[in-house]
């Protein structure tokens, strides 16, 4: 069978132009006006200089290279290279390399135009946002520092942590047009072997132009495409991401993106907020259960609801049939486009509120939320009841600690409601199994997804729902198959010394 | 090509399923009347009248001013007069606004005429409909269910749930339990008879008169509630709550509260002609009302030693009146069956007005209240 919007596309590749020779590839270089290239003169002595002026930083070049480019008398480019109190400078003739280097903000230096041999020095400029809070994921109690565009500083923010030999990045480039930094960083000896090679190899087999942001790179790298849950975890605390790391996963930082990928992950990760490590453990357990609760709460009510208003009438309790049905009588709708017709307006709310600006977002929450919600209820077009369920079930699922899985939990409640619709209750458990079933079988970087439930692996089990204390906590999980299992000394760790003597 | 063809056949059987179910019918609660309660009364010439109540919930713009519906509504009466239960049911479908759906049913009243020609008849389409739960109440009306029904009471107005809150608040105190799983149990049980309570219209109240026994699904008789309600729950169940008024002297009234009582069944010479029971209880009980008193320890040993006496005296009683109508609502049959080797059941009824039933209560008083 053939699709018609499979029709072959043309092939519309870039055309290739690959400069002979070094003063063809400046003079395809000068067809871009920000390309300088000029000849740079003090008394006898004379040099080609040609560079970017837009990557390269103008201040280092006017300050650091050009004064001490003729300090001494120089003969020929190696003297120019003494001269410089730069490191990392390159003498070379490969054009591929020179073409790269000066694309990432290196200045060339020629002693003659048409030298096909060239100094390379590294100017680049260092354009950065100031290391800031997190955004998406801030605490009210430990650092709070967050990862940055520019991917050295945040390689540096992970390093400071975990000041270790063993600490290894690999790097490389990835997409055709964007060439974007990727490097990937794990603790060798802790981090299993295997995981190291799997996430190093679909790193470097991605085929793709361009890498924007690290979430692309967590979306090609995905195990199933065609799953609405998250299968990597994104972060952008650098304390996060070096006790991931510390625990035996792999944290991938993309050059340009303030969010590190960690693989591989479990869905219970998404559940849990850093947070919850710099509190007590009893507090962190019950935030936790209430989150859990939370969550079952925001993806069930409302389905319930229209199951059990359309079909089970049986099961509501004496005392709340008068509300439910006096709060319906006058609802020209049934539970289902009710249920839909609110869910849709909160849906519409979050939306507005997360593209326009905070200030504006604030208003929005109020605007829509009381206006609407008021306004609809007196109109006669929305039960009460259901406002209550609708808005508590939102106000749930923003206790998600992670965006992505709230964007889950937020589209996974509609097929519940057209389920509860068709076959009630029987819907529900239906549609439940359905997405038991795929997250049984779904796996992050071929590690099983729901892992500590199924399969069940009980000692990974203290840092689900409930957290157990610290010092208790001896292992690293299980399912990463950790190269060296232990935290710690498991007697030294329990060990209370007062006075030593 | 055969992962979309796989695609393909997915989609296909999700259409299906939604086609298939797209015309489930559907029961929202708003569009049916829940009847909650439901009566049957003898109308003369093999036919029955039934009645059943549906309460009305505000179909008001209620609204308006913000703290929502709890308006109390009213209740809708219907009466038919047919052959079965069932049929009555779709007779008054005849006459009602909405559909009528009994899932939420709470009550089943049965008149004491009709009652006394046989029950089972008039439960069995409660037993078999899923929808129907198995704690609802059977009561035995000593009257016309009718009247008893269709009519607006000062405590509520919706009679079903003055109904189900009359018999719960009393079997978490002196009435034993009942409902429609227990009845059905001791129904089909053997070596066991039911009992129901009988209710009677008092004025404006409605009024627990007292146990109904019934044998061989019928109903033959009336245990007074003041007098044996008490004893029949201690020798039943096991229970922890209900009070229970004795007389010391002749001006000298004390109540006593049960706060936990257990009781044991000792079966000896079970297949004999005349087996002999032992029923024990272990009465823990506080005393809640008293005439002064100066010394608390010999006052709680007179008391204890006369409601001993007493609670004794009204379980022979007890036994002596249900061996003497040969039903069985304790379950001694069942006690006796479960110490007794190749039991048999018609033996048993034949041997049971002879059995020697001995009741022995032991009363622990624990405190006089507060003050001393």
């Amino acid at each position: 069978m053939k699709w018609p919007w499979k029709k072959r596309r043309k092939k519309l590749n870039m055309p290739e132009q690959k400069p002979q020779d070094i003063k063809e590839l400046f003079k395809h270089m000068e067809q871009s006006d920000d390309f300088s290239h000029f000849k740079h003169q003090q008394d006898t002595m004379s040099c080609w200089i040609s560079f970017y002026k837009t990557i390269c930083g103008l201040e280092s070049v006017h300050r650091e290279i050009l004064p001490y480019i003729f300090k001494n008398n120089v003969k020929n480019l190696m003297d120019i290279k003494a001269n410089l109190p730069i490191e990392d400078t390159l003498v070379t003739k490969d054009l591929r390399q020179i073409q790269d280097k000066m694309l990432e903000g290196h200045m060339a230096v020629q002693m003659k135009e048409d030298d096909s041999e060239c100094l390379l020095i590294p100017a680049p400029s260092t354009e950065n946002r100031q290391v800031t809070n997190p955004e998406t994921e801030t605490s009210i109690v430990g650092p709070k520092e967050g990862f940055v565009e520019s991917l050295d500083t945040n390689i540096n923010l992970v390093r400071k942590r975990l000041p270790l030999p063993n600490l290894y990045l690999k790097e490389t480039k990835v997409g055709k047009l964007s060439k974007t930094r990727v490097s990937i960083i794990y603790i060798k000896g802790i981090a299993n072997q295997e995981n190291v090679n799997t996430v190093w190899q679909r790193i470097k087999t991605i085929e793709f132009d361009q890498i924007v942001d690290s979430s692309t790179i967590s979306q090609i790298i995905t195990d199933s495409h065609h799953s609405p849950f998250p299968q990597f975890i994104d972060t952008e605390r650098p304390d996060r991401t070096a006790s991931a790391i510390a625990e035996g996963k792999i944290a991938i930082l993309v050059d340009g993106s303030p969010h590190a990928v960690i693989v591989p992950t479990t869905i219970v990760d998404f559940f849990i907020a850093f947070d919850d490590y710099f509190i007590t453990w009893h507090i962190a357990s019950f935030i936790r259960l209430i989150r859990l609760a939370a969550v079952t709460f925001s993806v069930f009510s409302t389905p319930l609801y229209v199951a059990i208003l359309t079909y089970h009438y049986e099961v509501i309790p004496r005392d709340l049939l008068a509300t439910l049905i006096s709060s319906r009588a006058v609802i020209p709708f049934p539970p289902i486009f009710e249920a839909l017709i609110l869910e849709l307006t909160i849906e519409l709310l979050r939306e507005a509120g997360a593209r326009l600006p905070t200030k504006v977002g604030q208003t929005i929450g109020i605007v829509g939320g009381l206006v609407i919600g008021t306004a609809s209820v007196q109109a006669g077009l929305a039960s009460n009841v259901l406002l209550i369920i609708v808005a508590m079930a939102g106000l749930a699922s923003f206790t998600t600690p992670n965006y992505r899985m709230g964007n889950t939990i937020r589209l996974i409640r509609f097929p519940f409601l057209i389920a509860a619709q068709l076959w009630g209750l029987i819907g529900i458990a239906l549609c439940f199994g359905f997405y038991l079933s795929h997250l049984l079988k779904l796996t992050s970087l071929g590690r099983p997804y729901v892992e500590p439930f199924f399969p069940p692996r009980f000692t990974d089990l203290k840092d689900t729902f409930i957290r157990i204390p610290v010092n208790k906590q001896i292992t690293r999980p299980l399912y990463l198959r950790p190269e060296d299992p232990m935290r710690m000394n498991k007697t030294r760790s329990q060990e209370k010394r007062d006075i030593d003597e | 090509m055969t992962k979309n063809k796989k695609w393909i056949k997915g989609l296909f059987i999700l259409l299906l399923c939604m086609n298939l179910t797209g015309c489930l019918p559907t029961d929202v609660v708003d569009d049916i009347f829940t009847v909650q309660a439901i009566g049957f009364e003898d109308a003369g010439d093999h036919k029955i009248l039934g009645t059943v109540v549906a309460p009305i919930y505000a179909q008001t713009q209620s609204t308006n001013q913000g703290t929502g519906a709890q308006s109390q509504g009213t209740t809708d009466t219907f009466s038919a007069v047919s052959h079965s239960d069932k049929e009555v049911i779709e007779k008054l479908q005849t006459e009602s606004q909405q559909q009528l759906k009994l899932g939420k049913l709470t009550v089943i009243l049965i008149n004491d005429t009709l009652a006394k020609k046989g029950i089972e008849k008039y439960l069995d389409y409660f037993n078999r409909d899923p929808h129907i739960g198995r704690n609802v109440f059977v009561a035995i009306v000593d009257g016309s269910t009718r009247r008893l029904l269709d009519n607006q009471y000062a405590s509520n107005p919706d009679v079903s749930r003055y109904l189900f809150d009359l018999i719960q608040q009393n079997i978490k105190r002196n009435f034993p339990v009942t409902n429609l799983h227990e009845y059905f149990y001791d129904y089909y049980g053997k070596g066991i008879n039911a009992f129901l309570p009988v209710l009677k219209k008092h004025g404006d109240h409605i009024e627990i008169e007292g146990i109904g026994l019934i044998k061989h699904n019928r109903y033959i008789g009336l245990l007074p509630f003041n007098k044996y309600a008490f004893i029949f729950k201690i020798l039943n169940e096991p229970c922890d709550q209900g009070t229970y008024a004795i007389k010391l002297s002749r001006h000298n009234f004390v109540t006593v509260k049960n706060i936990g009582s257990k009781v044991k069944y000792k079966v000896r010479n079970g297949k004999s002609a005349k087996p002999e029971i032992f029923i024990n209880v272990n009465l823990n009980g506080i005393i809640t009302e008293a005439s002064v008193q100066n010394n608390p320890q010999k006052y709680i040993k007179a008391v204890s030693k006369v409601l001993k006496k007493d609670l004794e005296n009204k379980g022979k009683n007890l036994t002596e009146i249900l061996q003497k109508r040969g039903v069985d609502p304790l379950g001694l049959g069942d006690q006796v069956r479960s110490y007794t080797r190749n039991w048999n059941e018609h033996q048993w009824y034949q041997h049971y007005p002879d059995a020697k039933i001995n009741v022995n209560v032991k009363v622990n008083i624990t405190q006089t209240g507060i003050t001393e």
